[in-house]
């Protein structure tokens, strides 16, 4: 053991014992407490009153009530963000389709890694729905399933390759942009509903003493829709899973392909 | 004749875990001292196999074992089973590509006894 050694463990010691002296001592900042204070207490008890339905969101799930309920325009925000991100993303590669078409050599990885994609990728698809149709009921939602179901396509380009997504799934970066453009065209729809319907208030979901224009039933059958929750999320759902498997795309083009299209 | 077979399925359970924590100790040591990267990628499956597939499938055990547990045991146990199978699917193929990338990129195999790959390759 060199000297190097020994100053090296004498020094991780030190540091060791100075955080945890830190951190006994209170010092990485206010510890939560343990009450629910009132805002929470009141999700808590309103988002699934049966009893009394005033303030109610028609869903157990209260972090989803909150995203696209109680608190829905600040997640409508965010969607336009994502959606200017995207845009930004398409706009630093405005490559027409035509121009970056061309058959590479794709070989991808081995045959063993291949029909492994080949096994998993039914499974991202199908939790990534089930995330999704169950937003409004347990924990999870559309931004999440959104980004599981981009985990496929991803899988799928760095197994097999690009042209592999763009040919044989026929998932061209124009189709994505379509099917990204009807989920956020949904959400928009969705957000307006109420107005068209006479409300006063945008992105309502259930009846409110006030407004009684319009309201999405909270249940088809034994379905627990949870008024606009459901659509909400299947809308963001798709917006997100297109939105990233698009900047996927437009990531995984070969840079020399993406230099001749832009005339480099 | 349900009890023996719940205490059968406990302590089965609790040797597959006990199994995991060994071979993530083994996989930790391995990935230490083993002298390349290829046996070391060894090690570290020896840890993602013996140390996550067996412990969940002890869990799935352990979990029909405790009937305290009730109804939901049922879907403690197809969970852990799900997971045990996916990661048993999916690890094998990670740690292939690693060594293929690695292999194909020069990665010095060093010390060897043999390595047919590389006599392929300049073969060809």
């Amino acid at each position: 053991m060199s000297l190097k050694d020994a100053v090296l463990g004498v020094a991780m010691a030190v540091f060791l014992l100075m955080v945890s002296v830190v951190v006994v001592l209170g010092g990485t900042g206010w510890t939560p407490s343990t009450e629910i204070r009132p805002l929470a207490k009141f999700y808590l008890e309103n988002c699934f009153n049966v009893f009394n339905r005033t303030w109610w969101a028609a869903s157990p799930e209260a972090v989803t009530s909150m995203l696209w309920d109680y608190r829905g325009i600040d997640t409508y925000y965010e969607t336009s963000v994502f959606f200017l991100a995207v845009i930004g993303g398409v706009t630093i590669f405005r490559v027409t389709e035509a121009k970056l078409h061309r058959k590479m050599d794709d070989v991808g990885l081995s045959l063993i890694v291949k029909t492994t994609t080949r096994m998993v990728f039914p499974l991202v698809v199908i939790v990534s729905a089930s995330v999704a149709l169950h937003g409004n009921l347990t924990p999870g939602g559309g931004f999440q399933a959104g980004v599981i179901l981009a985990v496929g396509p991803l899988l799928l380009i760095a197994a097999f390759s690009r042209s592999f997504l763009e040919e044989n799934l026929k998932l061209s970066k124009d189709r994505c942009l379509i099917i990204r453009s009807v989920g956020l065209i949904a959400i928009a729809l969705l957000v307006a509903l109420p107005l068209m319907a006479g409300s006063l208030s945008l992105m309502q979901n259930q009846a409110k003493p006030w407004s009684q224009a319009l309201q999405l039933p909270e249940a088809v059958g034994p379905i627990w829709t949870s008024g606009t929750l459901l659509f909400f999320n299947v809308a963001e759902f798709l917006a997100v899973g297109a939105g990233f498997t698009l900047l996927f795309l437009l990531l995984s083009a070969p840079e020399e392909e993406l230099k001749r299209a832009i005339g480099l | 004749m349900w009890d023996l077979i719940e205490s059968a399925c406990l302590y089965v359970g609790l040797a597959l875990a006990v199994t995991g924590a060994l071979c993530d100790l083994l996989g930790a040591l391995g990935l230490l001292r083993f002298p390349n990267f290829f046996v070391r990628l060894h090690a570290a499956t020896v840890g993602i196999i013996g140390g996550a597939v067996y412990p969940l499938f002890g869990l799935t055990l352990m979990t029909i074992g405790c009937d305290f547990l009730g109804y939901w045991r049922w879907l403690f146990a197809s969970g852990s089973f799900i997971t045990a199978i996916i990661i048993a699917i999916t690890a094998p193929a990670g740690s292939h590509a690693l060594a293929r990338g690695a292999h194909r990129s020069g990665v010095a195999v060093e010390p060897k006894l043999c390595d047919k790959l590389a006599e392929d390759r300049r073969g060809d």
